[in-house]
């Protein structure tokens, strides 16, 4: 990765590879919850994780670079994350109050 | 660029969206409006009124859009939103999208909830938005805009599944484009810059190993397939389209997919040409499983689902074959589909008036609606890309382009996506054949619901069919704007 000479010492205690490699751990784990959990509520979760581990990256490459388009970005993928959960957990309960149920193993009326 | 500069360009880019701000204001006052209706007017006449609101707010957009036609190809708010002729083009299909959502649910007489029409407003927003993005932060907020009105289109519309096919799509939605923004961060550690035009980051992207930049690329693109409902990105389409009402489905069907595709044009312009190979497999794979399986599918809309996945293959071949002709022939295919796909979903839902749309309870009803039953044959037709119809052009433009790139370039895999694109055309005539089949060959097995659509719904279907045929016979009729916008 290139590095430009403005980065602060503070920054570079950490190096770079360190956040690729938690924050791609965290994506994963991410990936691995939407795919085995069957709660609804817990796969949003896992979603969140997925986002935060994005933002993680976005904002190491943007200080590594010393430009700040990539953070505000992030505030972008903040704010809309908050959005898509509300419009979720709205749905959530709208079948919570049909079915009694979230888990998604219940969502079988359409097939084929 | 000092301040003065910097304000100087702020305000000359808001004068250059006049058409998105219109319809940020008329989202709210709409909500307004609504709520006054509600709370003062008789519950009678509110439905008309609110629906003249959003027609003459429609008609307006258009006006303003046309407005823009000739304006010079320059920047918004540099470097995020880039407004030219095509995007010009693509934000007119969508309004023309818009517009025959109501005549379908004005046809058919449906009584939505009044959010529903403010939703579909913030949906249009989104789409132009995302027709002039060329950054990746406008691509993913004009999407997400996009994605969460669509969200609670499907999932607040009167339907008993429509919950479940919304926590669906919301589900499938969130994941994918948390895949795009993981992509994104790839790119923009590869590069350093998100303004997909930038000449920079083709460069820098250039200089990577192939498997990093594919990857990173497949990641990105995410998103987009998503809108687009290609493969992998597709599982929802059959499940969302089953469970939100027609007029709402034959929307979501067409205007997104418009959009995207711009944006795809966009960034297959200015990507490293590995690209392309990538596009070519997604393309290819996509048509085949759209078509397969919608070999057994056992409800028009979900036949429809499956075919429009099939579709979306076929609009991207247009790109893929990257030459001059393969865009236009993309644009017309575009433009094609809307019209064929917008009709045929008309149609079915003018046979078998709001409902479920099971295949079988179309059996033997073209005897007793032979003129619309007729006219439906003739899209199927037209989907599957048999003369003497628009689809047979759209296919003959894209397929000519896509032979014309592999004479220039020489690379096998774009035969194989020829040769796999037209035994595909083959196949698919097996499931669009189906619903005429079942119309005119087998006889009613259930006593049929009683039309609600009297001479309207004729004279409507009678003018489609008229610019389905036209369009075969004069498709210059159409080229010569296509000529006009891609220079």
């Amino acid at each position: 990765m290139m590095q430009t000479p403005t980065i602060p010492e503070i920054i570079q205690l950490i190096p770079l590879k360190s956040y690729l490699i938690l924050s791609t751990a965290l994506f994963v784990i991410g990936i691995i919850g939407v795919l085995i959990r069957r709660n609804a509520i817990v796969i949003f979760m896992s979603v969140e994780l997925m986002l935060n581990s994005v933002n993680l990256l976005l904002i190491a490459f943007s200080s590594y670079k010393s430009d700040p388009s990539a953070q505000v970005f992030v505030f972008f993928i903040m704010a809309v994350a908050a959005a898509e959960v509300a419009v979720g957990l709205a749905i959530i309960v709208m079948i919570y109050r049909n079915t009694r149920t979230i888990d998604i193993n219940f969502l079988n009326k359409l097939k084929g | 660029m000092n301040l003065n500069e910097q304000l100087e360009h702020i305000s000359q880019s808001l004068t250059g969206i006049v058409p998105e701000l219109f319809l940020a204001a008329f989202f709210l006052i709409f909500l307004i409006a609504e709520l006054l209706l509600l709370r003062f007017g008789d519950k009678a006449h509110t439905n008309r009124r609110l629906f003249l609101i959003t027609l003459a707010g429609a008609v307006l957009t258009l006006v303003l859009i046309l407005g823009q036609w000739n304006s010079e190809p320059s920047f918004r708010f540099r470097p995020l939103l880039f407004l030219d002729s095509k995007a010009v083009f693509f934000k007119i299909l969508i309004v023309l999208a818009w517009l025959f959502t109501w005549l379908h649910i004005r046809l058919l007489r449906y009584t939505f909830p009044p959010e529903l029409s403010a939703l579909l407003i913030a949906a249009v927003l989104g789409m132009f938005l995302l027709t002039m993005a060329t950054h990746w932060l406008t691509v993913y907020l004009s999407l997400e805009l996009l994605s969460i009105s669509s969200y609670l289109l499907v999932a607040y519309s009167p339907s008993k599944k429509a919950a479940e096919g919304g926590l669906k799509y919301l589900l499938f939605g969130a994941i994918s484009s948390a895949i795009m923004l993981y992509g994104i961060s790839l790119i923009y550690g590869l590069t350093g810059t998100l303004d997909f035009t930038d000449p920079a980051m083709r460069l820098a992207l250039a200089t990577n190993s192939p498997f990093v930049l594919n990857m990173a690329m497949l990641m990105t693109l995410g998103g987009l397939l998503f809108k687009l409902s290609l493969v992998p990105f597709h599982v929802w389409t059959p499940d969302v389209y089953e469970a939100a009402p027609t007029p709402l489905v034959s929307f979501l069907s067409v205007a997104p997919k418009a959009a995207v595709l711009l944006v795809l044009m966009r960034v297959a312009t200015s990507w490293p040409a590995e690209l392309l190979p990538l596009l070519g497999g997604i393309a290819l794979v996509s048509i085949t499983v759209g078509n397969v399986t919608a070999l057994w599918q056992q409800n028009a809309r979900r036949l429809l689902a499956y075919s429009s996945i099939a579709q979306a293959g076929y609009l991207i071949v247009g790109v893929v074959a990257f030459n001059q002709l393969g865009f236009e022939g993309a644009t017309f295919y575009t433009a094609a589909y809307l019209l064929l796909n917008m009709t045929a979903f008309l149609l079915v839902d003018l046979l078998q008036p709001r409902s479920e749309t099971q295949l079988a309870t179309y059996a033997g009803l073209g005897k007793k609606h032979p003129w619309i039953a007729v006219i439906l044959t003739v899209v199927m037709v037209a989907l599957a890309g048999l003369p003497p119809t628009v689809g047979f052009t759209a296919k003959w433009l894209i397929f000519s382009a896509l032979w014309d790139s592999y004479q220039q370039a020489g690379q096998p895999w774009l035969l194989w996506l020829l040769v796999g694109g037209i035994i595909n055309a083959a196949i698919s005539l097996a499931y669009y054949l189906r619903l005429p089949y079942l119309l005119f060959f087998k006889s009613t097995s259930v006593t049929p619901s009683t039309p609600i659509y009297l001479v309207w719904g004729r004279v409507v279907s009678g003018l489609l069919l008229g610019a389905i045929l036209l369009l075969f016979f004069k498709p210059e009729l159409l080229m010569q704007w296509i000529n006009n916008v891609s220079p």
